[in-house]
């Protein structure tokens, strides 16, 4: 198990590695310790709300379900990789403006996410008590954030690390960062919206 | 200790009287409330000079569930029937005198305290004790990219389950005592809580709170299937370890789960073990001394302590043991909340 503290440093390694080619406009802000970026998200097109019915959201959407989505309306989403000390790994925490639209948003990769179980406070897998997605408080900045809840994403990140070749000495971290974000990748679309 | 034995749900009287009392006193604590409704959004026809309402509300409750109270003593009292019909609780939110935006989903009494700490750096502030908490309650216009979306009390339930499972992560490692409890067991905690009722809580919440145990002379019964998730380090035998036996169940978690608050500043949590690596038990003072040195200087530098530690509004000794803390003290959403405000002397 990874320790508290060392953390930190390595969340700054993969902003100065990975450069614009590939995560854009990522700040590492010293001293808070997390990752930050924002971005503007195109609302998804209004056709995907017809899939046969199937997906009910009825907690996650709009008041006015009769509102036409406006195509080519942006969100603007603030984006951050924190360290929860609870669980002691990184987790992803994020901000919509105009929060009740998360589902909505090309944020999120859509077949992943379960239908919403009426709760307006976070989506909960079906067959587990624990939220997959909550609302709290940001770590650093205390304020209100979505963000998916870490528990299992180190079980996963874990597993990869495992069945995959060691990394370099001194590597560890940041090998251990570059499998968490290909594990949040499946959930999350990073390369989703262009920079604010 | 009948906490283990199998067959037998745990129940408070097995419990030493010590920490069951001390889980009454913090339970029972009430903090004094003033809710003003903001002049401006009263409605037309409102009998004015009635607006505010008075409460002794838990320390354990929360905004959301004291909603339904004062909204019917302001339809019975100040709204006329027009304005009854137009109101909507979803948009109601509460402001403290200053102006700060209220979290619905931190603990009555933590909004409490976390006021008098920001009190207390005020340079004319008075210290007085128990001085209502004056709240504006607004009727509209939630800021809502400051809250947290829907203070309704179902998405109250699920913050608390969510601060419930995270102390529970903290203190075993994983969650498998909060998600081994039936449904019916997880939601008999909000009831408690809604209720105010102590024993429905506890009845449920013993099963997952580390208690402190008395001297026992035979070894441990066998684990029941509720208590093998409980394993007990070779230290906490009580026939072969030093350390004193009323410590343990509190003092085999990995860590105690705490936040510190400062005033008007950022939430701090951190690792908190009940034994520090080099043997001696982690104390307040302790671990105070080591996350805000200038504030809390170590003893052996000689400066003065410049700050207090309230928990659940009482000012706690720093030779408190966090363990105990964690498993007597702690909130009804498991965790040990301090909030560090000035000594007098530093807020001039």
């Amino acid at each position: 198990m990874v320790m508290a503290r060392t953390f930190r440093t390595p969340l700054q390694v993969p902003v100065n590695r990975c450069s614009a080619s590939v995560l854009t406009g990522v700040q590492y802000v010293s001293g808070l310790g997390y990752l930050s970026r924002g971005i503007l998200l195109p609302r998804s097109p209004s056709s995907e709300e017809d899939e046969g019915g199937e997906l009910a959201e009825p907690a996650l959407v709009t008041e006015d379900e009769s509102a036409a989505v406006v195509p080519g309306e942006l969100l603007t989403c603030k984006q951050y990789v924190v360290y929860s000390a609870a669980f002691e790994v990184p987790a992803f925490y994020f901000t919509l403006h105009e929060s009740n639209q998360v589902v909505r948003s090309a944020l999120f990769r859509r077949s992943v996410l379960p239908p919403s179980d009426g709760n307006t406070f976070g989506l909960t897998l079906p067959d587990s008590n624990l939220a997959l997605l909550s609302q709290g408080d940001h770590p650093t900045l205390g304020t209100p954030s979505w963000y998916f809840h870490p528990c299992h994403t180190s079980e996963v990140v874990g597993e990869i690390l495992a069945a995959s070749e060691g990394a370099q000495p001194g590597d560890e971290l940041l090998q251990w960062m570059e499998v968490w974000f290909m594990v949040m990748s499946n959930v999350v679309d990073f390369f989703a919206g262009s920079n604010t | 200790m009948s906490t283990y034995a199998p067959r037998h749900s745990p129940s408070a009287f097995s419990t030493p009287a010590s920490t069951t009392l001390f889980r009454r006193l913090t339970w029972e604590g009430t903090v004094p409330l003033e809710i003003r409704v903001d002049s401006k959004e009263l409605p037309a026809n409102s009998d004015r000079g009635l607006e505010c309402y008075y409460i002794q509300a838990p320390r354990v409750s929360y905004l959301p569930l004291l909603v339904p109270e004062i909204k019917r003593y302001l339809l019975d009292v100040v709204f006329d029937e027009a304005a009854a019909r137009v109101i909507k609780e979803e948009d109601w939110w509460f402001e403290s005198e200053d102006g700060n935006l209220l979290k619905w989903h931190w603990p009555i009494g933590l909004i409490y305290d976390n006021h008098s700490i920001s009190q207390s750096t005020r340079p004319n502030a008075v210290q007085s004790v128990f001085t209502p908490l004056r709240l504006v309650l607004h009727l509209v216009s939630p800021p809502t990219e400051k809250l947290l979306l829907a203070p309704s009390a179902e998405a109250c339930k699920q913050a608390f389950m969510g601060q419930l499972k995270e102390a529970d992560f903290i203190r075993w490692g994983n969650t498998k005592r909060m998600t081994g409890l039936r449904k019916a067991e997880q939601d008999g905690l909000w009831e408690g809580i809604k209720e105010h009722n102590f024993d429905e809580y506890w009845r449920v919440a013993s099963k997952i709170t580390p208690t402190t145990t008395p001297t026992r002379s035979h070894s441990p019964p066998p684990p029941s299937a509720a208590t093998s998730l409980h394993t007990r380090p070779p230290s906490a035998d009580p026939s072969s370890n030093n350390t004193p036996p009323d410590r343990d169940g509190a003092s085999s978690v990995r860590n105690v789960p705490v936040r510190i608050y400062l005033p008007d500043g950022p939430v701090l949590q951190d690792l908190v073990p009940p034994v520090l690596e080099d043997g001696p038990v982690h104390t307040l003072g302790t671990f105070l001394s080591a996350r805000l040195p200038l504030l809390f200087p170590p003893p052996e530098t000689g400066k003065h302590t410049l700050a207090y530690a309230l928990l659940q509004g009482v000012q706690v000794p720093p030779e408190a043991e966090m363990a105990w803390l964690g498993a007597c003290m702690a909130g009804a959403d498991g965790w040990v909340n301090v909030c560090v405000g000035l000594l007098r002397e530093a807020a001039r």
